[in-house]
């Protein structure tokens, strides 16, 4: 397909600037991880690597990496099996209360992290539920399992249920059913919603926030925590770095994978 | 036809569903009990040459637990330390009263928290005979009203100091002496306060003669908010962390401000000349207590903690990270005559002049100056 | 299975209950007596403070969302239509990756590009635009309508991208060669199609604007938004009633959007 080349260079152009706007923060974020001094000043001070030597030598940040990774797995797994079979339900049955859910379950997601993270607060306030790990990934959970209901439920949609009768009729069982004809015609979405999913809970703040407990220290907790220590600022910037550099091979390989399956539908409403 | 009826069991469907979820509601707020007023009368104290728990979660501001000083003592006593930080005492003693209490075994209440906590049941009485260094406190905070109740102890004082006027000497040449700077359109854009309504005792005590300005009537309290509306536009940024603080003198963002002597210590260390006084209409400050809670999972841990932070070589390190003064007057050698001198360790009369921060609760109360607060900034 | 859901949704109605109660001041106890007051004091209370805070922040989202379509739209396009389909999968990723690095971090380096003697600043002054530094960048309402206008940019862009991918081709030759200009092909064929990407961005911009409380800390001034305000009254100045009180108008102001642009249809582009 052709396009002129004024529209080129125009939407080119306009592009350019954008994306220039997407990556300067980062651009600085990585430059003053490598600064010399503890002082995000402008014109830049100086190189040094010492905030990764620091980094390397400091178990606080890496146990809070840590546990963020734990937390995200464990919400990624039961928004996986709860957002997978609550798709199902909605794609195949008419049931009690259909209209009611289907409005709800967005809403773990619409609404911004301060609400769901006070509301759930409240909860366990109220039934003297102590604030810990298990209260975070309860939280992460009721937003992840909207990314991978929505995924799911989107490719269902497409899908002709006739395969399944078909596999049935030739004698599957249920599960062998779901294993060998189902799970391979959703797996993709599954990907995307189990990564968008992994990313959103890893980076978590406002609803962690209020559910975290004394020892529930995530990665974001603790950046906002080195925020108050001027000694501990620079570090952050290294932190920040290493994992968009660990994160740069995963999203690419996401991001091939999916685009293999002709279009991308990262975000499936 | 078909529409209408649809939508006619769909407003059905939801209507039952919001009944149930409304009943379940009610039925969880019913089972929440409110908090148990143990205070017991035994005073127990826990072993404290027991091994610790090998855990102890804390709530504290900034500086109490600088890896300087607690990493000896996660060595020899085998206890992680958890700190979190809080910015304001109501936002600690909600961190402190979250899930029912024992998230944190200790706290680090100011003057105006600890009377709450004591009254609202969540902290433990202290037995005193465990904590090694309470004799050697200064006698005035050995039993102070803000932590000892009708005899009983429910904390140990920790370190005190005033919330002082801190300038950037490179940019403003004059030597000040006054709040008022505060309030100069001279400084307009370059000056920085704390975001947090207890601020408001101070132009209370020295602009409006509030002998004591944490019990102001509403008519003082509305001068005050005036005042404080008046200084907004001059206000370059309400700082909330230590750290903002910091920073917005390394930009230079700011100049001139009302902080920590915590703040202080931390731009000299990098480098900058700021001059710290205590202007000559009065300041208010902060007396703190190290605070146990009624159901710590750590007490061993947390008693140990506590002995640990007393003693006077730790204060001198405390000192070092923080500015603010030591309670243990065996600290004073250690710190020399100088430092000693400048921190007012042994000066009684210095420490009284320092209005202690204490929660307002007549003739207004904390609410009516936090909503005043939420009014000034807008 | 739907377990989780019904405990969110208690949850919710627990919130919106407790804005009908009260909190002592002193012992922070929840008093469970049901009263108005603390919807009286949101509505009319201390010359309309709340109002303001709510109609700032409301406005806030609203602006920052419009420059978000502003800015995603000629990338969308671009990505969508004018580059080769390798380049397409390379600046897909090129978006989605500042979404992969800490947004705490993101948000803090704002400071750096606009304070004093800040990046922006220091090209004003080397360009000649300013004869020194300003002040007018940071700490203030436009920086955090900059920095929030930045941080939610890639959701705005990714669903305007999938939405714009789908248009047919043959609908704008089609367009063409019934003789319709540029403009009118985008008018009344290009727009409607796009509008259910745009809505859908709107969706999330709005939102995630409504109730931040990082950025305003990090990067604003004095005014206060409705994020920080539920915050701070679940924190630092523990009114938890009232702080629900003002969650609740959030979440039916949510509600309302999200049923608005539900009614579009846009949402139902499967």
């Amino acid at each position: 397909m052709t396009s002129s080349r004024a529209e080129r260079w125009i939407f080119g152009g306009t592009s350019a600037l954008v994306l220039v706007f997407l990556y300067l923060p980062l651009g600085l974020i990585v430059l003053y991880a490598f600064n010399k001094t503890n002082i995000n000043s402008w014109p830049f001070p100086g190189f040094s690597t010492q905030w990764f030597d620091k980094l390397l030598h400091d178990p606080v940040p890496k146990e809070a990496a840590w546990l963020s990774i734990r937390i995200a797995l464990a919400s990624t797994a039961l928004a996986l099996l709860l957002g997978t079979s609550m798709a199902f339900a909605f794609a195949r049955y008419r049931f009690f209360g259909r209209e009611v859910v289907n409005f709800t379950v967005t809403l773990p997601i619409i609404l911004p992290g301060v609400i769901t993270g006070v509301a759930l607060a409240s909860f366990f306030l109220f039934t003297n539920t102590e604030l810990s790990t298990r209260t975070v990934i309860i939280g992460h959970t009721t937003f992840c399992i909207v990314l991978v209901f929505n995924n799911v439920l989107a490719r269902l949609r497409r899908l002709s249920p006739s395969f399944e009768e078909a596999s049935r009729d030739l004698g599957a069982s249920g599960l062998q059913t779901f294993r060998y004809v189902t799970l391979p015609s959703i797996r993709t979405a599954l990907i995307a919603g189990a990564l968008l999913s992994l990313a959103l809970s890893f980076d978590e703040i406002a609803v962690t926030f209020f559910l975290a407990g004394a020892d529930t220290t995530t990665l974001p907790l603790w950046i906002l925590g080195a925020f108050r220590n001027s000694q501990s600022l620079p570090e952050v910037n290294a932190v920040a770095t290493v994992i968009l550099l660990i994160s740069l091979p995963v999203i690419a390989l996401a991001t091939y994978l999916m685009r293999e399956e002709g279009g991308t539908r990262i975000i499936e409403e | 036809m078909k529409r209408r009826s649809s939508m006619k069991r769909r407003a059905r469907e939801a209507a039952l569903v919001v009944v149930g979820v409304v009943a379940l509601a009610l039925f969880v707020a019913s089972c929440g009990s409110s908090n148990d007023n143990s205070n017991t009368s035994s005073v127990k104290g826990p072993d404290i040459n027991a091994k610790g728990e090998g855990q102890l979660n804390i709530v504290n501001w900034e500086g109490y637990t600088d890896p300087s000083f607690v990493k000896g003592f996660e060595k020899e006593t085998g206890c992680k330390v958890n700190d979190t930080f809080a910015g304001t005492s109501d936002e600690m003693f909600t961190k402190f009263r979250s899930g029912g209490g024992g998230q944190y075994d200790l706290a680090s209440f100011s003057g105006d928290a600890s009377l709450r906590a004591i009254k609202s049941g969540t902290v433990a009485q202290l037995d005193m005979s465990k904590l090694t260094n309470w004799k050697d406190l200064a006698p005035q905070l050995q039993s102070p009203a803000f932590n000892t109740q009708n005899g009983k102890h429910y904390g140990l004082s920790f370190t005190w100091g005033a919330n002082v006027l801190i300038y950037n000497a490179d940019k403003i040449k004059q030597n000040l002496d006054s709040w008022n700077v505060l309030y100069d359109p001279k400084y307009k854009g370059k000056i920085t306060v704390p975001d947090n309504p207890i601020q408001i005792a101070d132009p209370a005590l020295q602009f409006f003669g509030a002998s004591d300005p944490y019990s102001i009537d509403p008519a003082t309290l509305d001068k005050v908010k005036a005042k404080l509306k008046q200084q907004r536009p001059l206000v370059r940024k309400y700082w909330v962390l230590a750290t903002d603080f910091d920073q917005l003198f390394k930009s230079g963002d700011a100049t001139i401000g009302a902080g920590w002597p915590l703040m202080t210590n931390d731009l000299r260390k990098a480098g900058m000349n700021v001059k710290e006084v205590i202007p000559k209409e009065g300041v208010t400050g902060w007396s703190d207590s190290w605070m146990l809670s009624n159901k710590a999972k750590h007490p061993i841990c947390a008693y140990k903690y506590m002995n640990y932070t007393s003693r006077p070589d730790i204060q001198v390190k405390i000192a070092d990270v923080t500015g603010y003064s030591p309670p243990n007057q065996k600290a004073c050698p250690l710190l020399g005559a100088q430092r000693c001198n400048d921190l007012h360790v042994t000066d009684k009369h210095y420490y009284d002049t320092i209005k202690y921060w204490e929660t307002p609760t007549k003739p207004t109360n904390y609410r009516q100056w936090t909503d005043a607060w939420a009014e000034v900034r807008g | 299975m739907l377990w989780l859901l019904v405990f969110y949704i208690v949850a919710l109605v627990l919130l919106l209950m407790t804005s009908l109660w009260q909190q002592d001041v002193f012992t922070a106890e929840i008093v469970r007596h049901w009263t108005l007051s603390n919807y009286d004091k949101l509505f009319t209370g201390q010359g309309g403070l709340w109002l303001r805070i709510y109609g700032r922040t409301v406005l806030l989202a609203t602006i920052v969302t419009l420059i978000d379509i502003a800015l995603a739209f000629p990338l969308a396009w671009f990505m969508a239509r004018i580059v080769s389909p390798k380049w397409r999968t390379l600046m897909f990723l090129a978006v989605v990756v500042p979404l992969w690095s800490s947004i705490l971090v993101r948000i803090f380096a704002w400071r750096t590009i606009l304070g004093g003697q800040g990046l922006l600043n220091q090209f004003l002054v080397d360009t000649g635009l300013l004869s020194h530094g300003s002040s007018a960048f940071l700490y203030n309402d436009r920086a955090i309508a900059i920095t929030w206008a930045y941080v939610w940019l890639p959701f705005m862009i990714l669903p305007l991208f999938t939405a714009l991918e789908k248009i047919p081709h043959s609908y704008l030759e089609a367009s063409r060669d019934l003789g319709a200009g540029a403009l009118t092909t985008f008018r009344r064929v290009i727009l409607p199609l796009a509008f259910p990407g745009v809505v859908a961005g709107s969706i999330f911009v709005f939102s995630l604007t409504m109730g931040d409380f990082v950025a305003p800390q990090l990067v604003g001034g004095g005014s206060q938004v409705l994020g920080g305000a539920i915050k701070d009254r679940f924190g630092v100045a523990a009114d938890f009633p009232f702080g629900a009180a003002l969650a609740s108008l959030t979440l039916v102001t949510l509600v309302v959007f999200l049923t608005i642009t539900r009614r579009t249809g846009a949402l139902e582009n499967v």
